[in-house]
Parts: structure tokens; sequence; C-alpha cells
């Protein structure tokens, strides 16, 4: 026997299933009933009402408002039952202004929509009364149309779990490869640069210049613009959107074409406040000052301080003459240029962790993800990849150079540092107790001094002293412990193990830096500018699926890892529960010591409760199971049996409707393998083989 | 849809107090929420052991930094601050930073952040 297969739910993070918002479940298969809505697509100017007022119509196959205001209605009655979920999925298009609104038998199923889109909201009606689309903004002119209307009944829910952080660019996992993946951002809308003609600037861009014979236009090939100078003294550029970000970014094009000497500082350029620091070609340093060749990408990276705008194009007041075709720029926060992003007309283009996609986290070598749920964390270390910067103090004779090497991130932005003597690498900060860690790879110096403690890279395993560390391949480690004061990052380098003072010459290399307030160190959180950077605690939830939750009986198998090394703070809970709480069954951390707890609760009063289910530690996977029918609980392990209660029985009316893994607004700090469901209790011996 | 917002507070007992409205029954904070403290106007200096030679000035008021999951509670509104995008601590996030640079601009439309000088020649 399949235990899975007789799962009503399963979520298993190995299929690394979500988008931004959004983690799927395996089970169940959402079922849905018979389309309820006639003629959704408004082929014909049928079967659909307008009411309260007369600023709506149906043509072109959308039904359109049309200045309308609030409270015109565009209605159809179908028949359906109040107290069932039913499934709303509509497209909006067109849009200018107001808002849109969907109701449904003494309900909205959502009154919010100012934008286009293709929109999924489920509603649960309280009555049977009439439908319709609705303008909803007090005092606003409704412009917007609407199309492929769809309401279905909800057979059997889905149980995919809404996810939300609302955080990207400090967000990281390790991917597949083993490699830390960030969120990535194009700061440059329209990047495609569509809305070009000849001498006209793309669309959304801030400006453009031409004088004497400069001058551009598209070229065949899409999202390419060819910049001309016919004499020595004219110009012809367009000038990007202002970026407002701050910090360290780098500012990237590709040359497909050039017939002209013209250097990399007049092709590419930027308004004030925007500090020059590197220029690369394919990659490779070069001065900012070389001229350009065809068929190369290039990069330059800025430490920007205000808003800035950015030029592509030819020709200088010293005079170029001649041609160059650009294509696919980028400007983007960090050390070095990655791969390009599209953005549209209007808006930023994102890769990446994106702001609510779930983590499917590869750490320490696995094959198959977790699923990373992490509290709020603040990095306060100032450019935390750019230790060329003054934030950072070098003794006399130590001196960092960014861009040397491969980092764990598989970019070519990890910093070598060198040095002539002991002389020491650190940063003053506001004094705290924190938890201090950096990436460290051995270069002819295998032997360092971190936050005081003494580091050997040549032992196996390495050698920390009271520091701990992770393996990240490739010779990188993540060297992490705890500080208290103001000077939670600092480095030494030595020769050998004797960690004497000294005035050899040697080298090493770092990459990203963290200082942050806990007990344990997080994931990775990336600071490319001059203040503190938070990445927010991951939410999460399935919605009602009560239907495919036993309520009298049934089961909850939990497959995961802890990740806090603290007893007194996140508690982590993880549970089943009803929407009001009142029932739960709830795993959790004991907030005064590391064991694990069960709790059962049937509308507000306790069924059965256990502690010391387990003793757990950071980063150990455990499989728990629990068996929570009335009159018969029990709960097992990592394949054992370790509670049981014959005697408890209740009659649940508040019911299980939801998974969650941060239960009561606990911020979650832990990695989930697996959540699996069943609507039946198994027995003492399927808990035992299920958690082994 | 989350939202930057900054504050300033008296001192941090009156943050705690504005803090506590966000707390859901069981105590649980329901927003993200960085306390920044007493920001460093002026850094301070240390000797080589780290010691402390010149104090930093800091300021006067308490800051501390919400990230909204929605609107704004009505009773921080008399603690808002706007200082220029993204002052001394940002959020992580794309869509925040943007929305907060927009407030800006809308609210300071002649700063110096929201109007870039002149692209100058290398």
């Amino acid at each position: 026997m399949s235990l899975y297969s007789d799962a009503s739910l399963v979520f298993l993070p190995r299929g690394g299933a979500g988008k931004d918002g959004k983690a799927y479940s395996m089970k169940p298969v959402p079922e849905y009933g018979n389309e309820l809505v006639t003629n959704g697509g408004f082929d014909t100017d049928s079967d659909w009402n307008i009411t309260s007022g007369t600023d709506a119509n149906i043509s072109n196959g959308k039904a359109n408002f049309v200045n309308a205001a609030k409270g015109q209605r565009i209605q159809q009655n179908f028949s359906f039952t109040a107290n069932k979920t039913y499934k709303v999925i509509l497209e909006v298009s067109n849009y200018t202004s107001g808002i849109l609104g969907f109701y449904m038998g003494g309900v909205y199923a959502f009154n919010n929509v100012s934008a286009n889109g293709i929109y999924t909201y489920y509603v649960t009606p309280v009555n049977t009364a009439e439908v319709f689309l609705r303008a909803m903004q007090t005092g606003v002119s409704h412009n917007f149309s609407i199309d492929n209307v769809s309401v279905k009944e909800v057979v059997t829910p889905s149980a995919d779990f809404d996810f939300s952080r609302g955080s990207n660019l400090t967000a990281t996992r390790v991917d597949s490869n083993g490699l830390i993946e960030k969120g990535r951002e194009n700061l440059l809308e329209n990047s495609v640069w569509d809305g070009v003609s000849t001498d006209t600037k793309p669309t959304g861009w801030s400006n453009q210049f031409l004088s004497g014979t400069g001058t551009f236009d598209v070229t065949a090939t899409e999202g390419q613009i060819r910049f001309q100078t016919l004499d020595a003294s004219s110009r012809a550029f367009i000038y990007s959107p202002t970026i407002t970000t701050n910090g360290i970014v780098v500012v990237s094009v590709y040359v497909d074409e050039v017939t002209t000497a013209i250097p990399l500082s007049y092709l590419l350029s930027r308004s004030g406040s925007a500090t020059f620091l590197f220029a690369y070609e394919d990659g490779v340093e070069i001065n900012y000052s070389d001229n350009v060749q065809a068929g190369k990408r290039y990069s330059v990276v800025f430490n920007k301080t205000a808003s800035t705008t950015f030029r592509f194009g030819v020709g200088t007041s010293s005079g170029t003459l001649g041609d160059v075709v650009l294509s696919r720029p980028q400007i983007e926060i960090g050390l070095v240029a990655t791969e390009w992003i599209t953005s549209p007309v209007g808006s930023k283009g994102f890769a990446g962790i994106l702001e609510d996609s779930p983590r499917f986290d590869y750490s320490g070598g696995a094959s198959c993800p977790s699923l990373l749920l992490e509290p709020s964390r603040t990095n306060i270390l100032e450019y935390s990849e750019y230790f060329e910067d003054s934030f950072y103090i070098k003794d006399s004779g130590v001196s960092a150079t960014s861009n040397q090497i491969i980092s764990p991130e598989g970019l070519q932005n990890g910093s070598l540092i060198s040095v002539g003597s002991n002389g020491r690498l650190y940063a003053n900060h506001t004094s705290g107790t924190y938890i201090s860690s950096v990436f460290i790879k051995e270069g002819t110096f295998s032997h360092f001094k971190i936050s005081g403690q003494n580091v050997d890279l040549t032992t196996s395993p390495i050698s920390v002293g009271s520091l701990d560390f992770e393996d990240y391949g490739n010779g990188w480690y993540r060297i992490y412990g705890s500080y208290t004061g103001n000077r939670g990052f600092q480095i030494q380098a030595y020769p050998d193990n004797t960690y004497s003072s000294h005035t050899d010459s040697g080298n090493y290399y770092i990459y990203g830096a963290v200082i942050e307030e806990g007990s344990y160190p997080t994931s990775y959180i990336p600071n490319h500018s001059g203040g503190s950077v938070t990445r927010n605690a991951e939410e999460n939830t399935t919605a009602n699926i009560s239907s495919v939750i036993g309520q009298q009986e049934g089961t909850f198998f939990l497959d995961f890892e802890f990740l806090d090394g603290a007893t007194a703070e996140n508690q982590n809970w993880i549970a089943l529960e009803s929407e009001d709480g009142q029932s739960r069954v709830l795993f959790y951390k004991s907030a005064a010591t590391n064991d694990l707890r069960l709790l059962i609760t049937a509308d507000d009063i306790g069924v059965f409760s256990k502690s010391n289910l387990v003793a757990i530690s950071p980063n150990t996977r455990y499989k728990v199971a629990v068996r929570y029918s009335s009159g018969e609980q029990g709960v097992a392990a990592n394949g054992s049996m370790v509670g049981v209660n014959g005697t408890s029985t209740y009659t649940r009316t508040s019911l299980l409707s939801r998974v969650k893994f941060n239960e009561s607004n606990i911020q979650p700090s832990c990695r989930v393998h697996q959540a699996i469901v069943f609507e039946s209790g198994l027995t003492d011996s399927e808990l035992e083989t299920l958690t082994s | 849809m989350y939202i930057t917002r900054k504050y300033e507070f008296v001192d941090e007992a009156e943050a705690n107090k504005a803090i506590d409205l966000l707390r859901d029954e069981e105590g649980n904070l329901t927003q993200s929420i960085v306390k920044l403290g007493y920001i460093v106007k002026v850094a301070g200096e240390y000797d080589e052991e780290g010691n402390e030679v010149t104090a930093p000035v800091l300021s006067e008021k308490y800051a501390v930094d919400v990230s909204w999951s929605g609107e704004p509670h009505a009773d921080w509104e008399s603690a808002i601050v706007f200082p220029t995008p993204l002052g001394v601590h940002s959020f992580g996030s794309s869509s925040q930073r943007d929305e907060y640079a927009k407030t800006y601009c809308e609210l300071f439309p002649d700063s110096e952040y929201c109007n870039p000088p002149e692209i100058t020649e290398e």
C-alpha cells in the first residue's frame, strides 16, 4: 500500500513547483463543476443586462465600462447554491481608470481590481441572489473592458499555498546547481526599446539629444537601435528613465555593430551623483576610455548616491564619426552584469527570486529541495560585496580588489584581499549582539583570525574555533558565529597556523558579508546600498480546504528541519487549523526548551497535548505524524510512537480548514520537506512507517 | 502589496506603544517592523581595538521602519516622516522601493533626488 496514494493533501517541495505568490501542492487535484456563465466571452450582445446606469456596453467581443460612474453594473442571473465555493475568472483589458468589483450571492468575490490582467478569485455566496460586475469607486469615471468571464463550482479545492514575503532583492536561495540565486531586476523600463522610430526615443525613456548630422533609428532586428553621425561634431543619444535606486549598480549594453572609434565612456555615460568604479568588455576589465568593438557586451559599474539618468549613443564634443548599433541595455544593482532581463514599456524587468516566490532551497548539497521559511532579518553591513568601499577599514598593507574570482553565486564577483602583514580588514557598526557571517576562500593564505577566532582552511574538515561553517563548494566556506560589540566583521590573514604577527605578503578571497540580529545565520542577504536592508518573513497558508481535511478523524504528517539554535524565540508553529483558530492540530517548539510539542484542540477545547515528542536541534530533519481522531489520538516521531491518548472524544464544529507554516503570525524558521494530510486516522504501525 | 513607511518617535517607549497596536490577540506582530533606533548622524571614532574615542552623534528621535501589508495603521500617521529615499534602511523589495520613491517625489517634486543633474562628459 502506498500511504501517499491515500493522502488527501500532499505538499512536496521536490517538485519545485511554485510561482510568484504560490507554492503548489501535488494533491488534491482540483475539480470544478460546469460553466455557469453564458456568453462569458461576450461574443454577442445577449445574456447580460446593463443595469444601474447606461455607461456600459457589449461590443467588439468585450463588456465595456465607458466613463461609468460608481454603481454601473453588467449583470447575468444564473443558478448557484449558497455556502458552496465558486471559482471566478475574468480578464480585464483597456484599463485606464476606476475599480472593478464582482458580486455574487450577497458577497463580493473581489472589489479592488484596478489594472489589466487575468484574475482568479474564489467566492462563497451567502444567498442565491444576483450576480454582477460593478464599477466601485466614488467620484471616478470607470474605463475598462472585461472578457472571458467564467464561474464554476469548486468540487474539489486546490490546496496550493498562497505565499508572500514582499522581498526579492534581499532574498536568496541555493539553487539546484549549488549556487546562490538572488532576486534580480533590470531597473530600466522598456529595455526592448519599443516605440523607437527615426529620431524618436523609446517609449518611457526620458530624453534624446541630437546635434548636427546625428540621428538614430531602429534596424531590421527587433530591439536594436542604430546611432549615426556623419561628421565629427555631431551627436545622437537617448537618455534612460530616471534611475532612483542608489548604491552599487551595473549598466550594460551589447554593441552589435560599430564603424567608428568610440570610447565606452562616450557610448555609455550618466548624469552626476554616480561615481565610476569599473568597466568590463565581456567580463574582462578594461579602461572606461577604451574604444568599443562589435559583438561585445560592455558593462560599467557605478556607485550611485542620487537619482541618475544614463545615456546611450554616439558622438562627443571631441568628435566621433560613424555608426554604432546597440541592444539589450540593462541597469541592475550589484558588481557584475548578469543575464539580460527583458522589461516592457512602463515596467522594470524581474528575474530570479521574485517578491513573493517560494524559495525551494538546495543548501548543503541536497538533491531534493526543501521549502525555506525564514524570519525577517536585517543586514546592517553596508556594501556586502564591495569591500573596496571606505566602510571597510583596511590596516596598512591591506587592500581589496573587486570581481577577481567566481563567487558562491557563480559570478565573477568575489573580492581579492591582498595583505602584506597580519593587518585587519574590518568594519565598525552599531554595537549589539549579532550573528556575523562571511564567505571566504583561500588564496596564498589559508589561515585567518575571524572575529578573533583561529580559522584554518587546510584541515578536513576546516577548523574554525568557536565559530561554525557551511561548505559552499569550490573552496568557498561561509564562516559564522555570534558576536557582541561594534566590530562583528574583522579578518586577519596568516601564512601558517601559528597565527603570529608577520610581514609576509599573501592573499585570499571573500564574498557576501552579513551582520544580522538573531541566534543563527539565515540565508545570505545581499546589500549593495550604503544603509541596511531587510528581508521580510515568509507567510503562507492554503485557502479554505476543509473538504479535504478530516474533521473528526484524520492524520497530519510533517517532515521538516528546524533552523533556530536558540530556545527562547521562533516557536515555529506549523498547523492544521480553523480560520478562527478554535480548532488546531499544531506542532510547535517550546519557547523554553528545544523540544517539539503537539497540541490538538477542537472548538477551543484541549483534546490532546504532548511535550517532548523529540528533542530538536537545528538543521536536523525530523518526521512527525499525528492521528487526531476523536477518541483515538496518537503521535509518532522518527519511526516510533511517542504518545497515545484513547480517552478524548470531541465533535468539531469549527472546521479545520487550512495548513499554515507560520500559524498565529509566528515568524517561520524551518525547512519543509513534506506536509501530508489524510482524511482518516492511520494506525500506529502506519504512523511509524510514515515517519521512518 | 506591501508599502514602506518611515516613522520617528520621541523615544523607544513611544515607539513600542505604537508597535503594540500592531499585535494580534496572541501578542504576535502582524507587520514587518525594523527598529532603527536613534540614527547615527555623525559616525563615531574608534581606536584600533574598537574602543570608542569619539561618540557618534545620534538623532534625537527614535526611528522605526514598517513594511505594511495593506493600509498603514491610522494611529501611526502622526509619526510619519519622509527622508530622502531610501535613507539609512530599506526593505529589499523592488515594488516597495519604487512606491516610496514615487510618493517622495510627489511630496517633494523639486527635491534634488527627483531631479537628476545633467549628464557630463568623461
